[in-house]
């Protein structure tokens, strides 16, 4: 069942186009990861189907506009920073977001305890660290059960442990079964979490689908060899390798899949060509998403 | 009702710890009473060829003019702000948006704030009315409820006075959106700007009465200078009669402030936020 549906969501302020023609369909208990390099349209996207921004062209619909007052009820979402009261503490900025959403009896101690913030819910927000603010901002999210949570650069401008702790919510979320829309930088991050992924470059959306799909199957292989002209020379001469550039003084290409390191290590040994390094990995999805967001320029 | 009072209680979970406003309504309820003090010392000498004295300031009905004047200025110091920093704050933390992504349609974020300022407006003019009551009733030679109540409508002008205030800033802050441009705004306004431009067309353009019914000078003729039933007393150059009698001025301020804060509206849920 899809649970967002855009038509053609399209965003302009003055002469630029920060969304172009956006289509895409979200289906429910997916994690979808949205992809793209700064000013690309990620934050555009979130504002528009939270309905901050006004679209100049399209539409949107939430749950097959199976909602009262508004879907965002149904919804969790952050936006770039977490938005709260400084004068008040983590149990009155939450009992806010509550009677919004009008929940009747919220957890509101368990849902501190699940982000670590019960021993400081007293204080005032305008004391919490940058990290401690962002797992109030999740903690508000999830206040309702929701059955759609937004992450908009979750761990944006945090420490590495405010990144582990931001992180470790961020999986439990996901693997609680409900619909999350991520947009971040972190490519590793998304690459763990998510089950599907949105690629967008200057407005356009370049590419989307499950992650697998997203990734190639060829693995990446990195060689070294007595004679490094007579390696260049072997993989250019053969089909199944391909895209070599040379990288931190060794040689990188990309290895079709139907072959392995056995069969290339052969090959290499009877074109004369004697290999005195190798390293195979998968594709990343940072190379991946280089590689799709290069061909867009 | 059941949805008005979720409004007025969400923006009363919001704003309850907030000093400014505490502030702001804390000066306006300990300086209104006191001002009934400074009413002798701040008015001009009533000339002798008028039979009775600045005393009759403590008296009905003229306790309600001069509370319900001073009163009216209090709420545009101290009142007025109060729409630009509920509304400006929440832009500057970034919580109006918020308020919109949690699921509260703009629609209803509007309401809980045009409700808190009715609300605000209301315990004002109840206030207004106990402090004219009491002042009144004590120095009024012979009090009676017939001349208690005999005060020309006084509670409900001093509450479209309070709405009027109010409807400017709240116009003022959704538009300019930052606290200290939608201040500076609210008080140019008031005092300068609407002033120049009617006293520019007044003597540069076209001698019309007119150039009274501007929004903030309408406003001000809802709770005139008190004693202006003796203003014919003063000298004057102009060619109008520069007061409006509040029959007319609270009908068509009322007209204002539904004009404001309809614009109002129309802002807040056309734009970005």
């Amino acid at each position: 069942m899809a649970v967002l549906k855009t038509n053609n969501l399209t965003k302009r302020y003055g002469h630029v186009t920060a969304l172009d023609n956006l289509n895409i369909t979200i289906e429910a208990g997916n994690v979808y990861g949205i992809l793209g390099p700064n000013g690309s349209g990620k934050t555009t996207t979130l504002g528009l189907i939270l309905g901050i921004l006004k679209p100049d062209e399209g539409s949107y619909e939430w749950f097959n506009g199976n909602w009262e007052q508004s879907p965002n009820i149904k919804i969790g979402a952050i936006l770039e920073t977490p938005n709260f009261f400084p004068y008040l503490n983590a149990v009155d900025n939450l009992k806010i977001v509550a009677k919004i959403k009008k929940v009747k009896d919220p957890d509101i101690d368990g849902l501190l305890k699940l982000v670590n913030l019960d021993e400081r819910k007293k204080s005032k927000f305008k004391t919490y660290s940058l990290g401690m603010k962002q797992r109030l901002a999740i903690a508000a999210t999830l206040i309702n059960n929701p059955e759609v949570v937004i992450f908009d650069e979750p761990t944006n401008g945090l420490d590495p442990q405010g990144i582990t702790e931001v992180r470790n919510i961020l999986k439990r979320v996901a693997d609680s079964g409900r619909t999350v829309i991520m947009a971040s930088h972190l490519l590793a991050e998304v690459e763990k979490i998510c089950t599907h992924v949105a690629i967008i470059k200057k407005g356009k959306l370049l590419k989307m689908g499950p992650i697998g799909s997203m990734l190639s199957t060829d693995k990446t292989v990195e060689l070294d060899a007595v004679d490094k002209v007579e390696l260049l020379k072997f993989i250019r001469s053969n089909s199944w390798l391909k895209n070599e550039k040379e990288v931190n003084g060794l040689i990188e290409c990309q290895m079709a899949d139907t072959y392995n390191v056995a069969d290339l290590n052969k090959a290499a040994f009877e074109a004369g060509v004697i290999l005195t390094h190798y390293v195979v990995r998968n594709t990343s999805l940072e190379q991946e998403f280089l590689e799709i967001t290069k061909g867009a320029n | 009702m059941e949805k008005l009072k979720y409004l007025l209680s969400i923006e009363y979970a919001k704003f309850k710890d907030s000093a400014i406003l505490r502030l702001l309504i804390m000066l306006y309820v300990f300086i209104f009473p006191f001002t009934i003090f400074l009413g002798k010392r701040m008015l001009p000498e009533i000339p002798d060829s008028v039979p009775f004295t600045l005393d009759i300031l403590y008296e009905f009905p003229s306790v309600w003019d001069y509370q319900g004047y001073v009163g009216s200025w209090l709420i545009f110091i101290f009142l007025g702000f109060v729409p630009i920093h509920i509304i400006c704050s929440e832009v500057s933390y970034k919580t109006m948006r918020q308020s919109i992504i949690n699921g509260m349609t703009r629609s209803d974020y509007f309401l809980s704030k045009v409700m808190s300022l009715v609300v605000i407006s209301l315990i004002a003019t109840v206030y207004y009315f106990l402090v004219c009551s009491l002042i009144g009733w004590f120095n009024t030679p012979n009090p009676s409820f017939t001349k208690l109540f005999n005060n020309d409508f006084a509670g409900t002008r001093f509450f479209i006075s309070c709405m009027g205030y109010m409807s400017i800033a709240l116009l003022l802050a959704v538009w300019m959106k930052r606290s200290g441009l939608a201040l500076f705004s609210y008080l140019a306004y008031i005092i300068a700007i609407e002033p120049a431009i009617r006293w520019g067309i007044y003597w540069k353009l076209a001698k019309t009465k007119a150039t009274l019914f501007f929004p903030a000078n309408m406003l001000e003729d809802v709770m005139p200078l008190p004693l202006y039933r003796f203003a014919d007393f003063a000298p004057s150059d102009l060619e109008i009669d520069i007061l409006t009698e509040y029959t007319t001025a609270a009908p068509v301020t009322v007209v204002y402030i539904l004009l404001m804060i309809g614009g109002a509206y129309y802002l807040l849920t056309s734009r970005d936020i």
